[in-house]
């Protein structure tokens, strides 16, 4: 009996262990960036692809200090401030807290980020646009906001185990080539966060990516990206990247609802190739 | 006092009886009216894609279409006619929360269709399509629940 209880005791120490180690910060290490010229117009382009004014934004103004409340089925984030502001913002982060940020979904003090900030899907970004995209934020006005904490913090050390799953199939540095319309809606366009289902443990299914899921604060649903030409939701990539573009102007009006509003405003600011790169990855889905 | 609770339960019921096809009839006629917008939005948006010509017959009679429809739709938000209503439906609460800002939106977009119902040349049309599209997404990004 007292052996019996001894190994007892003895694997729930060695799992607690296991848990823990398995739940810590597994940030990136300074090698993974490779000597590059930043180029601030295609980090704009990023900036625009991944829509980060849409949960950066301020109660008031354009710039991204934050702040604006988001709500999640686990609770209320107030987004961080993301402009240079060195004691509020991001202005005092290295390139590589700005990588591990977006790709480990890591602070620079070493705390997991909730998954509110889709990090799965920038973690499928290429580092130079992540550089870019750093310097492009760095050329904004500096705001001084400091952010709201989330009122459920005890729940972040949780989170690492959630990222060895969420995470595992993401290689970031993947050597795949592949088109510039599916980088963009995987990686920056973070589409799959909203229009891929997720399973039990809240990871978006990547057995079907983008085919429609439930709207995340429960009422309606987010449509189904794939079979789009079938399902006469668009005629053609034109169709599809006018509705990108110019949404309910030319009379798109599911363009709007639901967060697609925001979505497509940053849409409307992407140069026109990257547009119809996306409509025409989207159409290609079966 | 026998005869009035009688009278009284006479009337809850009748009334609850009218109570649902009331809300289904606005809901009804709220809906055909956004239709009728959306139909007309079309035939402008044909136009800015150049699948038709520019005409500003065409223009005035889609907006006062576009003017009409909204006039109508925007008297047939009774409280009671949203989801709660168990009717099929896409009007957020929000229209309820916020009768202010909803009326303003509301506002915003037949201002927006009486605009486009003047233009005359063709060089004003698209900066008054944005206009109107624009008044259409600023209203449905708050008051409208995504697809059912």
């Amino acid at each position: 009996m007292k052996q019996a209880l001894k190994f007892l005791g003895g694997t729930v120490i060695i799992t607690i262990a296991a848990l823990i180690y398995l739940a810590k910060p597994d940030p990136l290490p300074q090698t993974v960036i490779p000597p590059h010229q930043t180029d601030v117009k295609n980090g704009q382009v990023m900036y625009n692809a991944g829509g980060c004014i849409s949960c950066h934004k301020p109660e008031k103004g354009n710039l991204p200090s934050g702040g604006s409340p988001l709500k999640t089925p686990i609770g209320t984030f107030y987004p961080p401030n993301i402009t240079p502001d060195k004691s509020t913002g991001i202005g005092s982060w290295s390139d590589l807290d700005f990588i591990n940020a977006m790709q480990r979904g890591i602070s620079p003090a070493g705390r997991h980020y909730f998954p509110a900030f889709p990090y799965t899907s920038y973690s499928r970004m290429k580092i130079t646009d992540l550089l870019d995209l750093k310097a492009y934020l760095m050329t904004l006005k500096p705001v001084v906001a400091s952010s709201r904490q989330f009122d459920k913090n005890y729940l972040r050390p949780a989170l690492g185990l959630w990222k060895q799953l969420a995470l595992a199939d993401n290689s970031s540095r993947s050597s795949k080539q592949q088109n510039r319309g599916a980088y963009l809606v995987n990686g920056p366009g973070h589409c799959n966060e909203c229009h891929t289902r997720r399973n039990i443990f809240m990871i978006t299914d990547t057995g079907k990516p983008l085919a429609g899921a439930p709207h995340i604060d429960g009422k309606g649903k987010v449509p189904s990206l794939r079979n789009l030409k079938a399902r006469k939701r668009f005629s053609d990539a034109k169709d599809l990247n006018n509705a990108l573009r110019f949404g309910e102007i030319l009379g798109y009006d599911n363009f709007s609802s639901g967060g697609m509003g925001d979505v497509q405003t940053n849409m409307s600011r992407l140069p026109n190739k990257d547009t119809m790169a996306i409509a025409e990855y989207l159409m290609s889905l079966k | 006092m026998q005869f009035s609770a009688k009278s009284l339960i006479m009337a809850a019921t009748l009334s609850a009886m009218l109570a649902l096809p009331a809300s289904a009839g606005v809901i009804d006629e709220r809906q055909e009216a956004m239709k009728a917008v959306g139909g007309a939005i079309k035939k402008l948006a044909a136009i800015a894609k150049g699948q038709m010509q520019f005409d500003a017959n065409i223009v005035k009679s889609s907006a006062m279409t576009i003017k009409s429809s909204l006039e109508t739709a925007s008297s047939r938000f009774p409280e009671g006619s949203g989801e709660e209503s168990g009717i099929k439906t896409r009007a957020n609460p929000e229209i309820w929360l916020d009768e202010e800002g909803f009326a303003k939106a509301m506002k915003k977009a037949i201002a927006a269709a009486e605009n486009m119902a003047s233009v005359t040349k063709g060089e004003d049309f698209m900066p008054a399509l944005g206009q109107l599209g624009g008044a259409c997404k600023n209203c449905h990004k708050t008051f409208r629940a995504p697809e059912k």
